[in-house]
């Protein structure tokens, strides 16, 4: 984002009626403000936010008690620091008799369980922390 | 008995259930949609659980999801408020088979009274005058179809049995117009609402709607509580509804009244409901039972006394009534204005986030509302926000605190259908009184709205 290329765009902004404008390259952003009454532009830098390796939520698919493991096997599916592959099951919502796996929706690495087992959740409500691989 | 109600509801009657539960020391459970987590009823619930994304057929209407968020939460029994599944006969079936109480009549009464065929019958049966009509549903051939026509007499109208709300039916003014009305309105009927089945009725051309409520404990007690007029009406919604109805006889509505007792003990009815009747030339005519509480429940309240939703959770427990109908009486003037997050001139829906909401207060004044400055209308469900009631000692005063509460709420951010509520108060056939159920569409075709374009009625 060059001082010219700001030049231009205020060029082709300037008269439209426009009070601000937002612009955003790859280089960075800034804030174009224009004063109602004269040609003036002022240009304000933006902080751009610095993009993060979020963890991932697992969220749960409806609403029941949660359980890391099926119940007539006792093993949790996951541990906290092992790999998940995307799709694998990483626990159940249990509502009567029925039971509705939890899936991973992408491959990372276990942070933990968000509910306890047993721990009535909503539907949407997380379950366990993933971060990326 | 139970001592806990899960409210399958949201917004203002989800609040309303909660508040009456809490008059009976009733554990209050909501259970919600992802869009909806930030309800005040959720919030003030005493346990509350997400059960479902933000469309309707994924929450509010999943039968299944309710009923396992019923077992998981340990609740007794299912209050289903009102629209949604209020007036499901298959969901008060699933609830009373699941071993909890359904909060409303059996499902045979829904039922029942569910088909406009069936009801009507009921009805006749019961003493309780209807519209000259179709005997139960016409049938396929046209030229019998045409016959039945020519007995009841044009102007008529085909409905569909199992519509409602203005929608699936269809005015026929000329014999000329029958046959094509016919084949339309059943199509729409099937696909609408899964049954094809037609009736016709004689049309009114100016009727008033006036309805009378009812409860019945199911122990062969029912009682009428007045009356409540609900003839302003746009696209065939209710606007503002009031009670007494002006201009109607005393000796009228209690004799039309006990005909609706007599009809609820006839069909061994329990519960809450509401019998709507057109009135024309000083005649009732039925159009339709509400087996349900209705959205403006709360007119008959005021001018009552008497709190609907908490009996409504008495006749659940199985306790007979209270009071006889000796013990009611109506008095005073109340009047509700339904406050919808809408463009006031044309009705458009306009969800959005409300920036500041200051409700209305001071005598005769009741306001029933979910909203708090904040929070996000979603563009999912019914745009009903709020619904804005006032008392009197007569009507004037009940139309002048209205006036004032109108004036005095304050609602930003949205569009709402307050500034519509403002200049209808001061319109005459409004103040008046006694108007019919095309006087606020006869109102908009006269250019009614089309100077309010004031910032302040924005």
């Amino acid at each position: 984002m060059s001082v010219e290329e700001l030049a231009v765009l205020v060029e082709q902004l300037q008269g439209r009626r426009i009070g601000r404008c937002e612009y955003e390259t790859e280089q960075g952003a800034v804030v174009l403000v224009f004063a109602s009454h004269s040609r003036t532009c002022v240009v304000e830098p933006v902080q751009l936010p610095v993009p993060s390796r979020q963890d991932t939520l697992v969220e749960a698919p409806k609403a029941g008690r949660f359980l890391s493991s099926h119940p007539l096997q006792g093993v949790a599916l996951a541990s906290v620091g092992e790999p998940v592959q995307a799709d694998a099951i990483i626990g159940f919502i249990q509502v009567g008799e029925s039971l509705q796996p939890v899936k991973a929706k992408a491959a990372g690495v276990m942070a933990g369980y968000c509910p306890v087992d047993g721990e009535l959740v909503g539907y949407g409500a997380p379950i366990a922390k993933l971060i990326p691989s | 008995m139970f001592d806990s109600v899960l409210i399958a509801n949201r917004g203002e009657i989800a609040l309303r259930i909660l508040r009456a539960c809490r008059a009976l020391q009733i554990r209050a459970i909501a259970v919600h949609s992802a869009a909806d987590a930030d309800l005040r009823h959720v919030q003030l619930a005493d346990q509350a659980l997400c059960i479902g994304p933000a469309a309707s057929a994924q929450s509010y209407l999943d039968i299944g999801r309710l009923l396992e968020a019923a077992e998981l939460t340990g609740a007794g029994a299912i209050h289903p408020g009102y629209g949604f599944l209020s007036e499901r006969a298959d969901f008060a079936e699933a609830v009373e088979r699941s071993g909890r109480v359904y909060i409303g009549p059996t499902a045979a009464a829904i039922r029942l009274m569910g088909d406009k065929v069936s009801a009507k019958k009921a009805m006749l049966e019961s003493g309780v005058p209807c519209v000259p009509g179709s005997d139960g549903a016409l049938p396929s051939e046209p030229q019998a179809v045409a016959d039945i026509a020519r007995d009841v007499g044009y102007p008529l109208i085909v409905k569909a049995a199992g519509g409602g709300g203005g929608r699936g039916m269809r005015i026929v003014r000329e014999p000329s117009q029958l046959a094509q009305a016919v084949v339309t309105t059943r199509e729409e009927a099937n696909r609408a609402f899964g049954n094809p089945a037609l009736y016709i009725e004689r049309f009114l051309e100016n009727p008033r709607h006036i309805e009378i409520q009812i409860l019945a404990d199911g122990f062969g007690n029912a009682v009428w509580l007045g009356e409540r007029d609900c003839s302003m009406q746009r696209r065939h919604q209710k606007v503002i509804e009031e009670s007494p109805a002006p201009g109607v006889s005393r000796e009228a509505i209690a004799e039309i009244g006990q005909r609706c007792v007599d009809a609820c003990v006839h069909i061994g009815y329990r519960g809450a409901g509401t019998f709507e009747f057109l009135y024309e030339d000083g005649a009732f005519y039925f159009i339709e039972m509400n087996t349900r509480i209705q959205v403006e429940h709360p007119v008959t309240e005021l001018v009552t006394g008497i709190d609907l939703v908490v009996e409504q959770l008495r006749i659940a427990r199985g306790e007979p009534l209270s009071f006889g109908q000796k013990d009611v009486a109506v008095t005073g003037h109340a009047i509700e204005c339904r406050i919808n997050a809408e463009d006031p001139w044309r009705f458009t829906p306009a969800p959005g986030t409300v920036d500041h909401w200051l409700p209305p207060g001071g005598p005769g004044v009741r306001v029933e509302s979910h909203l708090y400055s904040g929070y996000r209308v979603p563009a999912h469900y019914d745009s009903l926000v709020a619904k804005m009631l006032t008392y009197g000692s007569n009507r004037e005063e009940a139309v002048s605190r209205m006036r004032q509460a109108l004036g005095e709420t304050v609602l930003e951010g949205i569009p709402c259908t307050i500034p519509l509520h403002r200049r209808l108060m001061d319109e005459p056939g409004f103040t008046a009184g006694g108007y019919n159920i095309h006087h606020l569409e006869h109102l908009f075709e006269q250019g009614f709205g089309q100077t309010a374009e004031s910032p302040h009625e924005r």
